[in-house]
Parts: structure tokens; sequence; C-alpha cells
């Protein structure tokens, strides 16, 4: 019986917080944002920039990135794309849904990769996700954070 | 003599002398939800309780929308029982259910051994005299955490990822009229393998400050300020960038102290107010508590 007034009187307070709906996001597809600076591996073998779509957001998988990938003197490296992991540094944790990433290599600029259905699992002010690129370029395979200089929705 | 007609008087206004020894400072928010008066050798303890109203707190400070659950539900199953006259320990295991919108979905939490020592308790005689415990906590990491969720808007998440030792003191001044207490926690946590690296989250500090009165012989109010700082985490063993926390919470609670019998608690929460906070989670929460000697 006391339990029955326990329940009752919790689930009345539940009931008044559900805050606000998500609101849906637009996402124009192809649009891009410019090239970031160029990060460079550790070993100096290869550097990597990012190009991220506009309207990042959260819970969705239309999120997209540009990879370029470049020598020590910003030429154009070939290289390949092993990793492409987020997180949030702040707050200790990655996302979900990394298995439903999708990379592509450009046939004609090997330099040149996508990455699509990117999943963040929160928002997040502009610097709070960064994402660790796992690459290998001229025999040697090095991981890199590059940060997200956007806003997540 | 003055001390006798000072303890008289705690007697007179608390109508019996152990209710007043009942609580230590965190009546909530500690690191154990239960703990036994002098004259008990073990106790019940079925909590249950609801967070929501959610808020993210990021590494600037800035408030932003959660996309967390809408309201978290927590029920928490404790044993307390007493080894010696100075000694107890308890057991905390909980299950939680997280709801968002029409989903909902439920699952173990973490489990946490505390063990409290008492130091010094005051007696009739002595009422200015504070009981002072030592306390000893493990939190094991059962519950499913941030890192190991599969689910959109971490609705399977119960648990905090890392286990945790802790180690910390409760002074509490409970036979004057004013009520008062203050202790401090210390958290050392493990490190945890999680898809990115093995990441070891920074040491905890946490300060309690708490104040009360009784409202009637048999009926505490108490009410406080938590304050958390976590130091910087390291993946890999390269330090994470603003990672350090801090969050502040205030806690207000109502408990009856029946001596011998069954007992309620009633605790209303607040996280992540009062200034400064960062990399949390803004939240109101309230707690009921029932309490049996068995
Ligand atoms: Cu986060
Ligand atoms: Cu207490």
């Amino acid at each position: 019986m006391r339990l029955i007034i326990l329940f009752s009187f919790l689930s009345a307070v539940t009931l008044s917080a559900c805050g606000s709906s998500s609101s849906s996001k637009t996402v124009s597809p192809g649009a891009t944002q410019d090239f970031g600076v160029p990060v460079a591996a550790p070993s100096g073998a290869f550097k990597v920039s990012l190009a991220w779509s506009t309207d990042l957001a959260s819970g969705t998988l239309a999120n997209s990135a540009e990879v370029r990938f470049s020598d020590a003197n910003d030429q154009a490296l070939a290289a390949q794309l092993e990793g492409f992991a987020l997180f949030m540094p702040a707050m200790g944790h990655g996302t979900i849904k990394a298995s439903e990433l999708r990379f592509t290599q450009d046939p004609k600029d090997l330099a040149h990769w996508s990455v699509s259905q990117i999943w963040f699992s929160m928002g997040g002010s502009a610097n709070e996700w960064v994402v660790d690129v796992t690459a290998s370029a001229q025999g040697q395979s090095e991981k890199v954070r590059v940060p997200i200089p956007y806003e997540v929705q | 003599m003055g001390r006798v007609i000072l303890g008289l008087f705690c007697l007179f206004l608390s109508g019996n002398a152990t209710t007043l020894w009942a609580c230590s400072s965190c009546g909530s928010g500690g690191a154990d939800p239960v703990i036994l008066n002098p004259s008990e050798s073990h106790k019940l303890y079925l909590g249950l309780g609801v967070q929501s109203a959610f808020q993210d707190i990021d590494s600037q400070g800035q408030l932003r929308k959660s996309d967390g659950p809408d309201s978290k539900w927590l029920l928490e199953l404790a044993y307390v029982r007493r080894f010696t006259n100075r000694i107890f320990a308890s057991v905390v295991g909980d299950l939680g259910l997280n709801q968002k919108h029409d989903r909902e979905q439920a699952g173990v939490g973490d489990v946490t051994l505390n063990t409290r020592a008492t130091l010094l308790q005051p007696t009739m005689l002595e009422p200015e005299l504070p009981q002072l415990q030592l306390l000893l906590s493990r939190r094991f990491a059962t519950g499913r955490s941030v890192n190991q969720s599969r689910e959109e808007a971490y609705l399977d998440v119960y648990g905090a990822g890392s286990s945790e030792f802790y180690a910390g003191f409760d002074a509490w001044w409970g036979m004057m009229p004013v009520l008062f207490g203050f202790s401090y926690l210390h958290g050392w946590p493990s490190a945890e393998e999680i898809p990115e690296g093995t990441l070891q989250q920074g040491q905890l500090q946490r300060f309690i400050v708490t104040g009360g009165h009784m409202l009637a012989p048999e009926l505490k109010l108490i009410g406080g300020v938590i304050a958390d700082q976590r130091r910087a985490s390291e993946l890999d063993t390269r330090e994470q960038e603003r990672s350090s926390r801090r969050l502040q919470s205030l806690f207000l609670t109502l408990e009856t102290l029946h001596p011998e019998g069954d007992n309620l608690r009633v605790t209303l929460t607040r996280r992540g107010v009062l200034g400064d906070n960062r990399n949390g989670v803004s939240a109101w929460g309230i707690t009921l508590a029932w309490m049996s000697l068995l």
C-alpha cells in the first residue's frame, strides 16, 4: 500500500518533467565547410585535414566529412584511411553506431576520402567533439586527433 | 553541571536520545544511502527515485539541451549490518529504468559496498562532541556505461563505467538544537577499457556540508550542499583536454526517526547549481525511501 502511494507520487513528478521535443534538422546534401588546418601525425609521415558537412547534428546518420592527406610539404599524399573514431575528450566517451560508418576513397585522387553515416551520440559546442583518425601512409600506421571546430546541434 | 543541563535540554528537544544520533552528513548523495544508528544492528532499505529535467553542462560550463533520457528511475535495495559496536557495513544494488518519449529500457546499475567505523560518539554529557566516522567504500562497475551503450539517447546506461574506491570521514553534531555536519570523500577510480583505448578517470574530491533541525521529536529536516571535483581524465595515458569536472548539488531531506520500527525518508535534489559547473548534468531528483529494522 505504502509503495502504491510512493509510485503514484513519483509518476506525477515525472509527468510534468518531460521537456522539449527534439527538433528535426535539415541537412543540405553535399554542402561542406572548408578544410581545416592540417594536423601532422606524430612521426610526420602524413598530415590530415577534414571538411565537414554543414549543420552537424546528433541523433542522425546524415553527417559526413571529406578527408584529405598530405605530406610535410602540403602536397597530396596517397594514404589508407583505417579508422575514424569520434570522441568527446572532456566527458571521456565516444559515440554509438560506429559500425555504420562508410569510407570511400576517390579513385582519381588517392589522397582524398569521404566518410559518411557519421553518428554523434550527443550535441556539443564547437570543439567539444574531436575525431581520432587512424591512417597509414609511407608504410606507417598512425592515429591523429583532429578537432571539430563546429557546433553539433 | 552546564553540560548536564545542555544534555537534558537535548533530551527534551528530541524526546528520545537515540533519535538525535540518527544521521551523519550524507543523508543523500554520499557514497552510502543507508546508515545505522548506534542502537541498531541491521536494517533493510528500499529506495525509489527519479531524476528528470536534464540539461548537459559542457566543458565551458555552458548549459545545453540534453540528448539523453527524459527521466531516469532508480530502484535501490540495500542491507546494512553491524559487525562490532563501532563498525557496520552496507551493500547497495540498484535497478535503473530510463525513459525518453515513448521508449524505455531497464537494467542493473552499479553495486556498492560501504563501511563506516565510528571513532567518536557523543554522549548526553558531552553533546558538543561530534560523531566522527571513517568511511571506506568500493563501487563495482556492474551497470552498463556510456562507453558500452548501444542505444540512441543513452537509454541503456545505468552505470558509471569504472569501479572506484572511496575513503573519507564524516563529522556530525547531532545532539545540539541545530544539527550540523560536514564530510569529505576521496575517490580513486579504476581504469576502464573503452573502444578508443584505456580510459582513466581523474580522482574525485567530494565535500558535503549539512545543516538541519528536528521539526518534531521523530521528524528530522536536513539540507546541504555536495561539491564534487574530479581531475582530468587520461586516454591511453594522454591527458584529455578540458576534462576536469565540477558539480555542485543541493539536497533537502525529510526523515522520520522512530527508534524501533519502520522509517520513511524523502529527499529532493537539485544537481548542477551554484556557480561554476563543468562536464556534468543538471537535473532535479526526488527519492522516497523506506527503511525497516526487520
Ligand atoms: Cu558528451
Ligand atoms: Cu545524513
